[in-house]
């Protein structure tokens, strides 16, 4: 019977083979660590900024929409019923409609103009996107917490701090000509409303009822909703049948040869950096066995089979993958710390991507032994003599 | 088993001349062959095709001795260049079955047959050429094979260390192991017990001869 190598056996071999080249191994290692950090920080970096720019323009408003009605006129209203159900359609992550603006006083602020308007729907996540949607109570409602006759505004954060108003303050205001007996006390939560561009002017917002018709409904889609697909929503939820053209506009105003920070992160060259790093952490090894064919070779003609011939080279090479993928990983998080000065906001990413590299590369080091082992030994020995 | 060759005849191509002309020999088990002759006349094509390397274009070798008994001493050294006389040894019993014991006394034994005491945690990529070869004749005859075949196993060697290495050969026919060695050395041949001169592919002859008898 053949005889055959025993996995000790490869595992002795492949240790010695893997010690008689420590110099070798320990300049692979650190080429290794350079090569894969270097392509893991590419990545992190690129991926990174697009989702930045992608926080950035999501907090000005790129996924909101304004929608205003279009009769024969050229003006018209929409349901205010329509646009609060706006706010339960799958893909709208709220929406709010705008009644007519009227003028008001601040008693804390006299002199000052202020422009009153009143909301419906989900105002908070529109105005400012990092504010949930706030339980508001109507001016002249009662508030059942509280027991107390009070309704809520919101005000943009800058306008309050001008005046010397704080988040919480009651204030006393009267809307419009007439001074009103009931609900003029009102208390004030302040938001920021410049991000989107909401307070170009001296505005407070009032929560009312979705009864009535509105000027204008805003609403923001699902982040990564495509335009067209929210285009389609919003004219389809405040569709009333009657036949009212619905024209659409984005917030921000959009240059259409550019491609969104999301759609650039899609579609980002660096996303196959890891397999970049896995080939060429591979070659670093696997080009330098290419001039060693003759062990291979020696090995089969001193009896071991190709299959413990290819595994003895990859478990020897595996080990300076492995040290040098791992010293890459620490490399990536430490220069990360050094840069940033932060702990790294997302460590299993680096991990995932040091891992995809190292598994590339140990995939392509046993199909590359498997190839050289299976060289032919006859021709070995021919060439030799 | 002994090696028998009827009527083999070689070409290296459809249109080459031929290298083996109709050559019919038997090789004993156990045999010291040596095979002479001036360059071109064959050897090295005839120790390929008694090996299995090449396939005869017509005639018939019968041999029966399985590749993984047959070892190959090459006339360049072929060795882990990286890795220690011991090393470069011992994977040729890596598949004996012998236990560590065994495979490292019988390291020892072939380290001191062919004059490399001493030597055996060197590395080989420090070692002359005519001691790098040692290590290949010590490796080709550590797992105790039944066929050793040999290429010019001397052509670097000294007179001295010659001597010392054909007495590792003999010691290891007479351990049962059946050697053909290709050399243009007449001491090496005449310490073969058989030797088959060549010239242009045919035997020009064939001469049986007591072990060490001189010229």
């Amino acid at each position: 019977m053949m005889p055959q190598w025993t996995i000790h056996t490869v595992i002795r071999q492949a240790w010695r083979s893997f010690a008689s080249r420590i110099g070798f191994a320990a300049i692979a290692v650190c080429l290794i660590a350079m090569v894969s950090a270097t392509c893991g920080y590419l990545e992190a970096g690129a991926r990174q900024n697009a989702l930045d720019e992608e926080t950035q323009l999501t907090a000005a408003g790129q996924y909101v929409y304004r929608a205003q009605a279009r009769d024969e006129n050229g003006s018209g209203l929409i349901p205010a019923a329509l646009c609060q159900k706006l706010n339960n359609v799958q893909g709208v992550k709220s929406a709010m409609g705008i009644g007519a603006y009227q003028t008001a006083t601040v008693r804390k602020a006299p002199g000052e103009h202020i422009t009153y308007v009143p909301v419906t729907g989900n105002p908070t996540p529109i105005l400012d996107a990092s504010q949930p949607l706030m339980q508001a109570t109507t001016i002249g409602d009662s508030d059942e917490s509280t027991n107390e006759t009070i309704g809520d505004i919101i005000m943009d954060a800058a306008l309050a701090n001008r005046l010397g108003i704080t988040d919480g303050t009651r204030l006393q205001i009267t809307v419009g000509d007439q001074p009103q007996q009931l609900g003029e006390i009102v208390r004030v939560h302040t938001l920021d409303a410049q991000t989107r561009g909401f307070a170009d002017s001296q505005l407070i917002w009032s929560q009312n009822a979705p009864i009535g018709m509105v000027g204008e409904c805003v609403a923001e889609v699902t982040p990564g909703v495509d335009e067209h697909t929210a285009r389609e929503l919003i004219a389809t939820g405040l569709d009333d049948g009657s036949g009212t053209i619905i024209s659409i506009s984005t917030l921000l105003e959009r240059d259409p040869n550019t491609r969104s920070p999301l759609e650039r992160f899609r579609t980002r060259n660096t996303r196959w950096l890891w397999a970049a790093s896995g080939m060429v952490c591979w070659a670093l090894l696997f080009i330098p066995l290419l001039f060693r064919r003759h062990e291979f070779a020696l090995l089969r003609s001193v009896g071991a089979g190709s299959n413990p011939t290819a595994l003895t080279f990859a478990v020897a090479n595996m080990l300076p993958l492995l040290a040098g993928h791992i010293a890459g990983c620490g490399w990536m998080i430490l220069v990360s710390l050094w840069i940033h000065r932060n702990p790294l906001t997302e460590p299993w990413l680096a991990a995932a991507f040091i891992g995809a590299s190292l598994l590339t590369s140990i995939m392509l080091l046993m199909v590359g032994c498997t190839i050289l082992a299976r060289g032919s030994i006859t021709r070995f020995i021919h060439n030799r003599l | 088993m002994p090696i028998e060759l009827d009527n083999v005849t070689f070409r290296y191509g459809p249109q080459t001349p031929l290298v083996i002309d109709g050559m019919s020999f038997t090789v004993p088990h156990g045999q010291m062959l040596a095979l002479m002759g001036p360059s071109g006349s064959g050897k090295s094509t005839l120790l390929q095709l008694i090996g299995g390397i090449l396939r005869p274009t017509s005639g018939q070798i019968n041999n029966s001795i399985p590749s993984h008994e047959t070892t190959w001493v090459f006339q360049t050294p072929t060795l882990l260049n990286a890795q220690t006389v011991r090393h470069n040894i011992d994977i040729a019993l890596y598949a004996t079955g012998w236990s560590p014991k065994q495979q490292h006394a019988r390291v020892e034994t072939v380290i001191e047959s062919v004059g490399l005491h001493g030597l055996g945690e060197t590395g080989v990529s420090t070692l002359s050429g005519g001691q790098q070869q040692r290590v290949q004749i010590a490796r080709a005859l550590a797992a105790q094979p039944q066929l050793v075949l040999a290429d010019e196993p001397t052509g670097q060697l000294d007179h001295t260390t010659t001597a010392l290495v054909m007495d590792a050969l003999i010691a290891a026919r007479d351990a049962g192991t059946g050697i053909i060695i290709v050399t243009h050395d007449r001491y090496v041949a005449e310490r073969c017990e058989r030797i088959i001169t060549l010239e242009d592919g045919h035997i020009l002859s064939d001469e049986h001869r007591a072990e060490g008898s001189p010229t």
